[in-house]
């Protein structure tokens, strides 16, 4: 692709038009400021620490976790059902709690108004309404731990019937907890998720065309779209499950001998919650992929100085996900006990969806194929992810196909899986985009000696834990097991590899608070940013203050004359041009339009 | 890679003709099987019919079911060389049947039975995992498949009841087991109250069931025959005084109209709340709230039991003394449990907590 | 899952129209020499608020087409005995379709008419809404003096599920319009409640659209 300069007809050239200034909440007081704001910028912020500090519990119940697996029968106050809370608090919390919460809510307010040059959310009152939501959703699901019985230990699926029978911990006050927070997190999540679909397609500024949206825009914008149509799925069978435990219904419950004793259930359908669980929980996978897709294409275009390769490909790659999520999720349940023919087509559509996701990949290490790359702690965790979710993708081509899920399902082997290409990948994405975007929500930059340290402990760390957990799946470890006992088929090897995950995954938990360290100093300590320190194009690093004030932009909303990703433009004279820059009228007639 | 899964797939959804049937029962947290019979058509079962006298729910009015072979053990025996369809069936919530050595596993769905077979090629051990999330006892829910020449695998058919025979089985007669009961009298007191001195449990209370089991383990050498387990040992030769079934089913008879008595030495009610607290989590469970045992969960009553044989049994499993033999249908899974009491104090707590019950 | 997943491929396929149209021969990486259209003003199709609602009306939509999914499933069950429909259902079912076409009318008296007018139509529009809240209730009790609890069988349990989910739409519909009937008695001229009545209208045709197809599968099935 070779870029010619190209000449601009001054006479048909428009000036900025006088944007009226909309009508913006203005706080009075601090509580007004900080507490019940209606800013997108201090909402992203309550929404991200209130995730980060859940998404904490939710580390802590990992290390117990492991703890118990590694060293089996050493501590007193792991017992069978305190083992499976922690293993269904943990998941839930890290994929809804956190991931979802923090993509969406965090980087989604933080980044959406600032990127298509919105002054804020187009309903602020109901973005404030979304948070103070989530949060008493996350109070309730925490308040779990403290009612009789505890949280529910029907693992992060809460499959019927155990979940609501007396086997499973917590099948009283914990599952009702859950189910309801549910219900409250999604009527949160909603509110949010209008916001950030109307502000995109209504509040971009002038110029800003939907083709020219930096790709985080587009992946959040996609998520958000998943979301709002998936989250009914998890409602409705909450509800329905909440009711037969309450009022004793039989939507999901057949009849049943519990313990000896007759229950008055009949005729209801197990399989029935887990088609709506999954249908659900499929498209949840990507709610969480994708925004780490956007954002991590915009911080390696940044750094590579390139722009990004194939951008409309890009695109398309990210709606098409999008939408063939919806008919994959019985893949979750080849061996559920539906009928089995179903497999026959889910696997076919499982495969299909790893052909725009490979092209991702593709266009990802295209787009650093002969970059400039400056190898700075973002840059460090975007490649980094790059590589956790190749194996996570390649592992999941494996349990995709029918065929090889029936050995290695409900083994370790899918917890390994789902750990790499969901759990770590987007993780190592949130990190690195911290990384990125401190500077403008603070004006500091975080650590750089600490951030890289932060890095390769993280990344090398998580293949110490995560490679070995594929090979206790191939012996046939089954998950969700507190302890394995006597084995044929597991030699005696396994509990050693077992308890080298477990130090792994303590060091590398360990080395997340010399994260949380990083951005408590740097808040205080931090060398001052400026206002564009990575030299990146898009909207918000053209902010007239930094971290930019109530209403983003100064008194004039930019106007945009070009796309995302004008790095390294031959002829230009820096090697980058703000999305915001005016073309260079003086060369006008000079060269031809490029192509 | 997606053509070859889905021919394998096409073979596994599609089950040869000649595959005999065989069902696999689950609940929480035991398996057990139930074969077709001589006529080779599986009866009807309903979960409304499922009490303790009919575990297995069997229609006691379908024709079919009559001669159906039941088996109340984790183990299930397999002939080699011949394709077998497993129909799944649980009674209470999702289980998994997993063979790992198979490839083989699918869900366990109460209201379905969901399919899936194989050919075993191989004699030998393997182990029964259930792969889907159960409950606490979810890890303890293991089942063994003995996969074995066409020979032996009768054999081993033909000594496990038919439905017929099990609703046919008469009590035992509580009269002639009194006369019997004179030699356990003497160590168990005669109103079965037990002797800590001569290291005797109390019997009454206990359900009959159990009783009746335990003294066919002791008679068969399934416990009491390890060599580390010195109570267990004496008890071995008194077993085998009891000739027959008949003699086992009238002895417990007699054992069963004694009077639940108080615990010989008065204890206050402790309130231990940790201990009680991990009581219920993980014993109460099975074995019941308050300790009355529930025959479903093959879970014996613990009230009433004395705080020296709980910790003598409670140490027994977990040194693996007792509960490891093959025939010992559920006792791996006390194994399990037993080993997650880590240390002296936290045994003794529980069987403080245990024995202040009643 | 077939319900839901053709009306998630009707709106999919909406979403990929309109996001195809203008990227197909769009080349982001050329500089524009003119300004595009300016999107903040004229040139939007929508009103902010409109197609805020017109989003959540698809959210809506996904949550009632999953629980219909749910109850077609479900009636494949031995133990699914359908229930007598009460008659009274026919009343609600025309009392909310007055509700809409009240609406309606008070749509267009917000576009020109006086204010009065738009005070009548609401108030007859929340009138019937309410009518047809209560006959949802008589049926219930009619249902439940007849002996089909919650609980005796499945199709009981969906026809007081999803008759209720609908109501509570119905009354989350019903704050806004009174809070816009409140602003219409203080003394709100047409133009300042203007937009408060298309949306009511928007939403009140939405819910008959919901209940009619609820109404109609509850009746065939």
């Amino acid at each position: 692709m070779t870029y010619v300069p190209i000449g601009h007809d001054a006479t048909v050239y428009a000036p900025p038009a006088e944007t009226p200034e909309p009508e913006l909440y203005h706080p009075k007081t601090f509580i007004g400021k900080y507490i019940w704001s209606q800013d997108a910028k201090v909402i992203a912020i309550q929404y991200s620490i209130t995730a980060i500090g859940v998404g904490l519990v939710a580390l802590v119940l990992s290390w117990l976790m492991r703890l118990q697996l590694g060293f089996p029968n050493t501590f007193s106050f792991i017992d069978p059902s305190a083992y499976l809370q922690m293993v269904s608090m943990h998941g839930m919390i890290m994929v809804i709690y956190l991931l979802t919460a923090l993509f969406l809510g965090g980087f989604g307010n933080y980044l959406i108004p600032l990127m298509v040059g919105a002054r804020d959310m187009v309903f602020p009152y109901l973005n404030m309404l979304s948070y103070w939501i989530y949060l008493f959703a996350v109070l309730l699901l925490l308040a779990s731990f403290f009612v009789p019985g505890g949280p529910t230990g029907a693992g992060w699926t809460m499959y019927p019937p155990q979940a609501i029978l007396t086997g499973a911990p917590g099948a009283g006050w914990g599952i009702i907890l859950m189910l309801v927070s549910l219900a409250f997190f999604i009527v949160g999540f909603t509110m949010g998720g209008l916001n950030y679909v109307v502000t995109v397609l209504q509040a971009r500024t002038r110029g800003m065309t939907l083709m020219r949206m930096p790709l985080t825009v587009w992946a959040i914008f996609t998520a958000t779209i998943l979301a709002l149509l998936a989250f009914p799925a998890l409602f409705v069978s909450a509800i329905m499950m909440t009711l037969d435990l309450t009022l004793g219904t039989s939507f999901f419950m057949p009849g049943i001998v519990s313990q000896g004793k007759q229950l008055g259930y009949g005729g209801g359908s197990p399989v029935l919650f887990q088609h709506l669980f999954w249908f659900f929980g499929h498209p949840e996978v990507y709610i969480v992929a994708l925004p780490a897709f956007g954002i991590v294409s915009d911080i390696l275009s940044v750094n590579a100085r390139k722009n990004i390769f194939g951008y409309r490909m890009m695109v398309w790659a990210i709606v098409g996900i999008g939408a063939l999520s919806f008919v994959v999720w019985a893949h979750h349940m080849y061996v559920s006990g539906m009928n089995p023919y179903f497999g026959f087509f889910f696997a076919t559509t499982t495969l299909i969806i790893a052909i725009p996701t490979a092209l991702k990949v593709y266009n990802w290490v295209l787009t650093l194929w002969q970059g400039n790359i400056r190898l700075n702690v973002p840059m460090l965790f975007a490649i980094g992810f790059i590589f956790t979710f190749i194996h996570g993708g390649l592992t999941g081509i494996f349990l995709g196909n029918v065929a090889v899920d029936l050995a290695l399902s409900d083994t370790m082997f899918v917890v390994a899986h789902f750990h790499m290409v969901m759990a770590i990948a987007p993780v190592l994405v949130v990190m690195g985009a911290i990384y990125h975007w401190y500077p403008k929500m603070t004006g500091r930059m975080l650590d750089d000696t600490l951030g890289k340290i932060h890095f390769w402990v993280t990344f090398l760390g998580s293949y110490a834990i995560y490679l070995p957990m594929h090979y206790l799946g191939f012996l046939g470890v089954p998950r969700r097991y507190y302890a394995m006992g006597d084995t044929y088929f597991v030699p005696d090897s396994a509990q050693s590899l077992n308890a080298s995950i477990t130090i792994a995954a303590l060091v590398v938990g360990v080395f997340q608070l010399l994260f949380l360290y990083n951005l408590v100093w740097s808040y205080f300590k931090g060398k001052p940013s400026g206002d564009n320190p990575w030299e990146a194009t898009t909207l918000e690093w053209q902010t007239a203050d930094t971290p930019p004030k109530h209403g983003n932009f100064g008194p004039e909303l930019p106007v945009v004359y070009r796309w995302a990703y004008d790095y390294s433009v031959p002829g230009a004279a820096k090697d980058f041009i703000p999305q915001n820059e005016p073309p260079d009228l003086s060369a006008a007639g000079a060269g031809v339009p490029r192509t | 890679m997606l053509a070859p899964g889905l021919v394998v797939w096409a073979k596994f959804v599609n089950v040869p003709d000649e595959a005999a049937e065989v069902e696999v029962v689950s609940q929480q947290w035991h398996w057990s099987y139930r074969f077709p019979g001589k006529d080779g058509v599986l009866g009807t079962v309903n979960s409304r019919f499922v009490d303790d006298t009919n575990p297995f729910g069997m229609n006691p009015d379908d024709p079919h079911g009559k001669d159906d072979v039941l088996v109340a053990s984790q183990e299930v025996h397999l002939p080699i060389g011949k394709p077998v369809k497993m129909l799944l069936r649980s009674k209470d919530v999702l289980h998994n049947f997993a063979i790992a050595e198979m490839r083989v596993k699918m869900d366990m769905v109460p209201g379905m039975v969901p399919y899936m077979w194989f050919t075993p090629t191989r004699t030998g051990k393997f182990d029964v995992l259930c792969q889907e999330l159960c409950g606490t006892g979810h890890f303890t829910m293991r089942g063994r498949l003995v996969v074995e020449d066409e020979g032996a695998f009768g054999t081993w058919l033909a000594g496990h009841p038919t439905y017929a025979q099990t609703s046919a089985r008469v009590a035992g007669d509580a009269e002639t087991g009194k006369a019997l009961y004179a030699a356990c009298g003497a160590c168990h007191g005669a109103a079965g109250e037990g002797n800590a001195a001569l290291h005797a449990p109390r019997l009454s209370g206990q359900g009959d069931w159990y009783v009746k089991q335990q003294l066919k383990y002791f008679k068969q050498g399934v416990r009491g025959a390890h060599k580390d387990d010195e109570f267990g040992r004496t008890m071995a030769p008194m077993a085998a005084i009891l000739a027959d079934d008949t003699a086992i089913d009238n002895v417990v008879a007699y054992i069963k109209s004694f009077p639940v008595a108080p615990a010989s030495a008065a204890k206050e009610a402790r309130s231990d709340r940790r201990a009680g607290d991990q009581y219920a989590r993980a014993c109460g469970i099975c074995h019941g709230a308050k300790g009355q045992g529930i025959q479903a969960m093959n879970a014996p009553r613990l009230a009433g039991l004395d705080d020296w044989y709980l910790d003598t049994q409670l140490k027994n499993f977990k040194t693996r003394i007792r509960g490891t033999h093959p025939d010992d249908k559920y006792g791996s899974q006390m194994n399990l449990i037993a080993a997650t009491l880590i240390d002296e104090k936290a045994t003794r707590d529980l069987v403080a907590y245990i024995s202040a019950m009643r | 899952m077939t319900t839901t997943l053709v009306a998630l491929a009707v709106i999919m396929a909406a979403v990929i129209w309109w996001l195809v149209r203008p990227s197909i021969g769009a080349r982001p990486w050329v500089e524009q020499r003119t300004l595009v259209p300016d999107p903040g003003a004229a040139g939007l199709p929508f009103p902010t608020v409109k197609l805020g609602l017109g989003v959540f009306i698809v959210v809506a939509t996904s949550l009632f087409a999953l629980s219909i999914s749910a109850y077609l499933m479900r009636r494949e069950g031995a133990d699914w005995r359908p229930l007598a429909q009460p008659a009274v259902l026919w009343f609600s079912t025309a009392v909310l379709g007055l509700a809409s076409v009240f609406f309606q009318r008070a749509s267009g008296a917000a576009k020109s008419g006086p204010v009065a007018r738009v005070r009548t139509q609401l108030f007859a529009g929340g009138a019937c809404t309410f009518a047809f809240l209560a006959g949802q209730l008589w049926a219930w009790r009619q249902l439940e003096s007849a002996g089909y609890y919650l609980t005796t069988n499945p199709a009981n349990a969906f026809f007081y599920f999803l008759t209720a989910l609908h109501a509570a739409h119905v009354l989350g519909g019903l704050f806004v319009w009174g809070k816009t009937t409140v602003r219409v008695l203080r003394g709100a001229g047409a133009p300042e409640v203007r937009m408060s009545v298309e949306l009511c209208t928007l939403y009140w045709h939405f819910l008959l659209v919901v209940w009619i197809a609820l109404f109609g599968l509850l009746s065939l099935t």
